[in-house]
């Protein structure tokens, strides 16, 4: 009688684990087997824990907020094309927020299966992946309730812009492999920690920066937004943003002064 | 006490299956003294790795990967540990509900209220 579980599925269960904890999961499964019917059963029952409790630990609100912004900024600003107000006006609300919420749930199970940062091309291809779950998702909320999608033009202007920014996003807050720790062989060098403060400083304004002139777009988009209502307060909010794009780019040149 | 500090009913019953398991505390074990002190409920697998990470957050437990086994397909056993913290979160809920079995016992007497043991 066959005592351990048949490779196979062993090896399509410890696809699924997060690698964080898929050893000794799959040894723990493994140290239980009885048949193939109760291993898959237990594994089956076991995956939605392991999974979401990997989720909790890598979750990161900061960096959520930050992708959600990024993602209603690209699709909200792509819109632009179709006049202003087309998302308002179209009530696509609707599927603009079930795209960000698909593209969101799958960088969020990314962090999980990947919560060190990775290579340039493996940040790529987690971006690659949400957003082709996104649009999955369009194409099967299509079949059913077709008022629930975006245009494609939509889906691929904001798709095309949302990948530099979700790029970006991901660098700043979940770090860079290229950065080594502080401390090596047990010594920090000494010049290391303001060079990185310095660098995250600079980063943090970029950020800012991009996000400003995104809020931009989609503030342009809205139907409030009415050229003629008010020139000086047009001329008002133009100046105010003005002066913070001036102070935001002197600040992300500099980065020593705080 | 802050909340962090405080410890839930399965978290009760996953650190005390910790700490009488001694060094032989990891997931199978867990699991398995945990469902004995749970009679009759049943215990599920998942739900002690959920509240095993949970610990670990918390500064409670920590954790160590062994020697790969081969009974275990050549896989390690990640074995677990109480720590001081833990060891005093566990110490202060009990005392709680050691007050609570007496305050009951008082109200209810001895004879009308029995704690159901399972064979």
């Amino acid at each position: 009688m066959e005592t351990r579980p048949p490779r196979l599925i062993e090896q399509a269960v410890g696809f699924f684990i997060p690698p964080a904890c898929r050893e000794h999961i799959l040894g723990d499964l493994y140290e239980r087997y009885s048949s193939p019917v109760q291993y898959v059963l237990e594994a089956l029952s076991t995956l939605p824990f392991v999974i979401a409790s990997q989720v909790r630990r890598t979750f990161r609100l900061d960096l959520f907020v930050a992708e959600a912004a990024a993602l209603y900024i690209a699709f909200g600003g792509a819109s632009v094309a179709a006049g202003p107000a087309y998302l308002y006006d179209r009530g696509a609300l609707i599927p603009l927020a079930i795209l960000v919420g698909v593209a969101l749930m799958v960088l969020v199970l990314a962090d999980a299966y990947n919560p060190r940062p990775g290579s340039s091309s493996a940040r790529r291809l987690e971006i690659g992946i949400a957003l082709a779950g996104a649009f999955a998702s369009q194409t099967i909320i299509r079949l059913i309730h077709p008022q629930w999608t975006l245009p494609v033009w939509v889906l691929l202007a904001g798709g095309a812009v949302s990948i530099p920014m979700l790029r970006m996003t991901r660098v700043s807050f979940r770090g860079d492999r290229r950065d080594k720790p502080i401390i090596a062989d047990g010594v920090a060098p000494p010049d290391e920690v303001p060079r990185r403060s310095a660098k995250g400083y600079r980063k943090a304004w970029r950020v800012s920066l991009i996000w400003l002139a995104g809020a931009l777009v989609v503030m342009l988009n809205s139907p409030q937004f009415r050229l003629q209502s008010g020139l000086w307060q047009f001329g008002a909010a133009v100046l105010l943003i003005a002066i913070f794009l001036t102070t935001a780019v002197l600040k992300s040149k500099k980065g020593d002064e705080r | 006490m802050k909340k962090s500090d405080s410890i839930g009913h399965f978290e009760q019953l996953v650190l005390t299956a910790i700490l009488s398991l001694g060094d032989n505390a990891y997931g199978v074990t867990i699991h398995r003294k945990a469902a004995e002190l749970s009679r009759p409920k049943s215990v599920s697998l998942g739900a002690i790795y959920v509240t095993l990470d949970r610990l670990e957050d918390k500064g409670f437990i920590s954790s160590w990967l062994s020697e790969p086994a081969p009974e275990r397909g050549g896989r390690s056993r990640r074995h677990y540990q109480l720590l001081a913290l833990g060891e005093r979160a566990l110490r202060e809920s009990i005392t709680v509900a050691q007050r609570m079995f007496e305050a009951a016992e008082q109200l209810w007497g001895r004879k009308k209220w029995k704690p159901v043991r399972q064979g």
